[in-house]
């Protein structure tokens, strides 16, 4: 094999070379095992490495590229969020309550990528349960940005953008509930997209709040992230609230062009709180837009201000109840030395959680119990109305909105883990997205004079999949040529 | 902020045995969040349905047809404590 420059390499580009043999499979998950090795004590993003597994599923690749069966992941080394069951493989949600956990099963998502020859490289780091935007809720490890290992990757999926930054892998699945995969990649200078709600299945991932959760890729570029979004999206019969849609091919997409697009942008996000090199770089990507023929206007959406107490009371009611079932017995953490059925429940679960899931499991309780709920939860499913509401309104003007991914770049790690208040404000730009259930993919827009990524957003109709794609794609041939 | 959130009670619901300290810590942080979230309390919703579920579809039921299941083994596999093909609890009643 030719010296492979890792950094220059994409989902595409490998693809590419593993089909003219120009590489082998197990010559690319070799360079990968072994770069990983080599860098990953410093960036931290692998809670687990499959060796054995990776290297068999590339002689696997390998055989079906020879054969000339193989599609455009088969030989591709990825990463998998620790939240996404793989059969066989520890997935510990980042927690100790699942420290030892093996699931019985796959993943409907990570199953696809499997069936379609991508190599596991293993499964990465994240906050607990999901829960945080600095990846530093992990009970492990916290992983580092590879932009500055003294910063934060972002969260929850946090290992996946670190992953595919610092060429660990070549692609990544996350999952995002409230921004968990458009955050970290905006940090991480990578390319993350949610999918609309039902697009992607949700079978085999663990539950954070069940109406807001979704399976998404993170690559380097666009066209990579359609190429992922083609294999994991589709109706999956084992999960209900998945959705049959038409055949399409998102990578198809990425080239059509912006000309004559309509752009809207929401007066409340570019609002005060927002960091001057961010909301610089993303009035210069408006104007790119505009330079390349889309009409881009500022709008108001008032009930934006509303979107995150909004979300984290739902998200957290639904928490609250999902992880209802961690109670030592059938699966995870289990308390030693407790004499009754109640007493084992809540001392392993005081002693499997940590702080910043117990304060959603609190906060979520607390929203649902008697008294409260109309006063929180009831309010908020209320305000997710308005907030639907005035997202089909704009889509009734607007092709597709955008926004800044996040109000600040990457933080130094330890910065804000002490104020889980400010953690949560800073996921004014993302949330919404998610209680309206829409698409948006965060694309690289810039720098800040750290050189710290800027991650713009481009938010989409409901299955909209390919006019965030090809509007993303075209400031990504604007910017970087 | 006990008085305002009656962290105890909330514990208690969430089956989450609190050491002392820790409920100190988290009825500070607790004050802060509900603070936040107290502000939706003089939104004007109108007359706004909720939204539980976005994309408003219903539970579908597959068919009625007998299929595999997991093996017991595999059910129990992950349990800390097992004993003879069960799950093990406490003793429930005396």
């Amino acid at each position: 094999m030719a010296a492979l420059d890792m950094t220059k390499l994409t989902i595409k580009s490998a693809h590419d070379l593993l089909a003219k043999k120009e590489i082998g499979a197990v010559e690319l998950t070799e360079a990968f095992l072994d770069r990983i090795t080599a860098v990953d004590s410093d960036v931290c993003a692998y809670l687990t490495v499959c060796a054995e597994l990776a290297l068999k599923q590339a002689g696997e690749a390998q055989k079906a590229i020879d054969a000339g069966s193989g599609g455009m992941l088969c030989g591709i080394p990825v990463s998998i969020k620790d939240n996404i069951c793989i059969e066989g493989v520890r997935t510990t949600c980042a927690s100790k309550m699942l420290e030892n956990f093996i699931p019985p099963y796959t993943a409907t998502a990570a199953g696809r990528v499997m069936d379609a020859g991508a190599v596991v490289l293993g499964k990465v780091n994240m906050d607990e349960f999901a829960m945080g935007g600095s990846t530093e809720t992990s009970y492990y490890k916290k992983t580092k940005n590879p932009h500055d290992l003294s910063r934060v990757p972002g969260g929850s999926s946090g290992g996946s953008a670190a992953s595919v930054a610092a060429n660990l892998a070549l692609g990544s699945l996350g999952s995002d509930t409230g921004g968990s995969i458009r955050q970290p990649a905006a940090f991480c200078g990578v390319v993350g997209l949610k999918p609309t709600y039902g697009l992607v299945s949700r079978y085999g991932l663990v539950a954070f709040a069940s109406s807001l959760d979704q399976i998404g890729p993170v690559a380097k570029t666009v066209e990579d992230s359609a190429i992922l979004l083609d294999v994991i999206g589709g109706k999956d019969q084992y999960d209900g609230t998945s959705i049959e849609v038409p055949e399409t091919s998102y990578a198809a997409s990425v080239n059509a062009g912006v000309k004559g697009l309509k752009i809207g942008i929401p007066r409340q996000y570019l609002a005060s709180g927002l960091d001057e090199a961010v909301k610089s770089a993303v009035l210069n990507a408006v104007r790119e837009y505009e330079a390349l023929g889309a009409v881009a206007e500022e709008f108001d959406m008032p009930s934006l201000k509303h979107a995150v107490p909004a979300y984290y009371l739902i998200s957290s009611a639904e928490a609250s109840s999902n992880l209802s079932r961690y109670d030592g017995i059938k699966y995870g953490f289990r308390a030693d030395g407790c004499e009754s059925y109640g007493e084992l429940v809540s001392k392993t679960r005081a002693q499997g959680f940590g702080r910043e899931v117990k304060r959603r499991i609190l906060l979520g309780t607390y929203a649902l119990a008697s008294g409260y709920y109309d006063a929180y939860y009831k309010k908020a499913l209320q305000i997710r109305t308005l907030i639907r509401r005035e997202f089909e309104r704009a889509f009734e003007k607007y092709d597709v909105l955008i926004s800044p991914t996040t109000p600040t770049t990457a933080y130094k790690i330890g910065e804000n883990i002490q104020n889980p208040l400010t953690m949560y404000l800073a996921d004014i730009y993302t949330v919404a997205v998610n209680i309206a259930g829409l698409p948006a993919i965060s694309v690289p827009c810039g720098a800040d004079e750290n050189k710290l990524p800027i991650g713009l957003s481009v938010i989409g109709r409901p299955f909209g999949e390919a006019d965030i794609l090809k509007t993303a794609a075209a400031l990504e041939r604007a910017l970087c040529g | 902020m006990t008085e305002k959130i009656p962290l105890q009670y909330i514990a208690d619901l969430s089956c989450l045995a609190l050491e002392e300290d820790e409920k100190k810590a988290l009825a500070a942080d607790m004050a802060d969040i509900i603070a936040l979230m107290d502000t939706i309390k003089d939104i004007d919703v109108g007359d706004a349905p909720i939204t539980e579920h976005i994309s408003g579809v219903r539970n579908i039921m597959r068919d009625d047809a007998v299929s595999g299941s997991m093996a017991a083994e595999k059910v129990l596999s992950n349990a800390s404590v097992r004993l003879e093909g069960c799950f093990v609890v406490p003793k429930l009643m005396e």
